[in-house]
């Protein structure tokens, strides 16, 4: 079995959930902190605390998925439901993301110079988190389809229907 | 396997087409994306692998674009907005 296919085969198991709503309610808390115009230095602590939480959980993510760190075997096989309920819950980490992004711009703390690199950085993470929702969603729920995708583009290439980059104008 | 890097890169008729109607800013940054891909295919922060570890996803905005590696070789397989892909499929499926 490949990295990505274990990695794919573990997903939605406890431990992965464990870290997954871990960083759901740290980022929770961030954005309940943001409506309630805490103070600036709370959030900057509450931010850091989150963007390290966040930059750990993806990096394990990746060097899994690139057979740089073992994936840890689960006791159990996740069921096809517990991947849909992770995909959910990844969806939903980047809402609480993207809505926290959305708040400290509304509060103009991207010029704070206390959070701004933070705030940046909390940006980099919330792509990231919505690109592995998506590639989840797509590797797990959405194999047949991408089976057709590479078949056509595969029958493409037989005709000759092929060009190069230079193509691009 | 081994890749011969950097990979040639090469694009099937479907997404040159819709590239090709993109704006201009956007198709440089597809450029950038899939030179830097060609550079270093397997780098998880660049592309995430599908089932198949050689048939991969990047993202460049809001764009999807599917791709397959052989070890000379990057074809982009397919490219368009998020979910628009499979209704592109399903539609010509259903005619």
């Amino acid at each position: 079995m490949s990295a990505s296919a274990a990695v794919l085969a573990n997903f939605g198991s406890d431990l992965w959930n464990a870290e997954m709503y871990e960083s759901l309610s740290v980022a929770s808390r961030l954005s309940l902190m943001l409506k309630d115009r805490t103070q600036t230095l709370y959030l900057a602590y509450h931010l850091r605390r989150l963007n390290n939480r966040l930059e750990g959980f993806f990096g394990q993510v990746y060097e899994m998925i690139e057979g740089k760190r073992p994936v840890p075997e689960p006791d159990e096989p996740p069921t096809p439901e517990n991947t849909q309920d992770a995909i959910k819950a990844l969806h939903q980490l980047h809402g609480v993301l993207s809505r926290i992004l959305n708040l400290a711009k509304c509060r103009r703390l991207t010029n704070y110079s206390l959070l701004s690199a933070q705030v940046r950085m909390l940006a980099r993470l919330e792509e990231e988190a919505g690109e592995l929702a998506d590639w989840f969603e797509m590797a797990v729920l959405q194999q047949e389809q991408t089976k057709d995708v590479f078949d056509r583009a595969r029958a493409e290439k037989e005709q000759g229907d092929v060009y190069d980059l230079s193509q691009i104008e | 396997m081994a890749f011969h890097l950097p990979l040639r890169i090469e694009l099937t008729g479907t997404p040159l087409r819709y590239i090709n109607s993109l704006d201009a800013p956007t198709r440089e940054r597809i450029k950038a994306k899939l030179l830097a891909i060609a550079a270093d295919p397997l780098n998880a922060r660049l592309s995430l692998p599908l089932t198949n570890v050689n048939q991969r996803r990047t993202r460049v905005g809001n764009l999807r674009v599917l791709f397959e590696l052989s070890d000379t070789t990057l074809t982009v397989a397919d490219a368009g907005p998020r979910g628009q892909i499979y209704r592109k499929l399903s539609r010509k499926a259903s005619k």
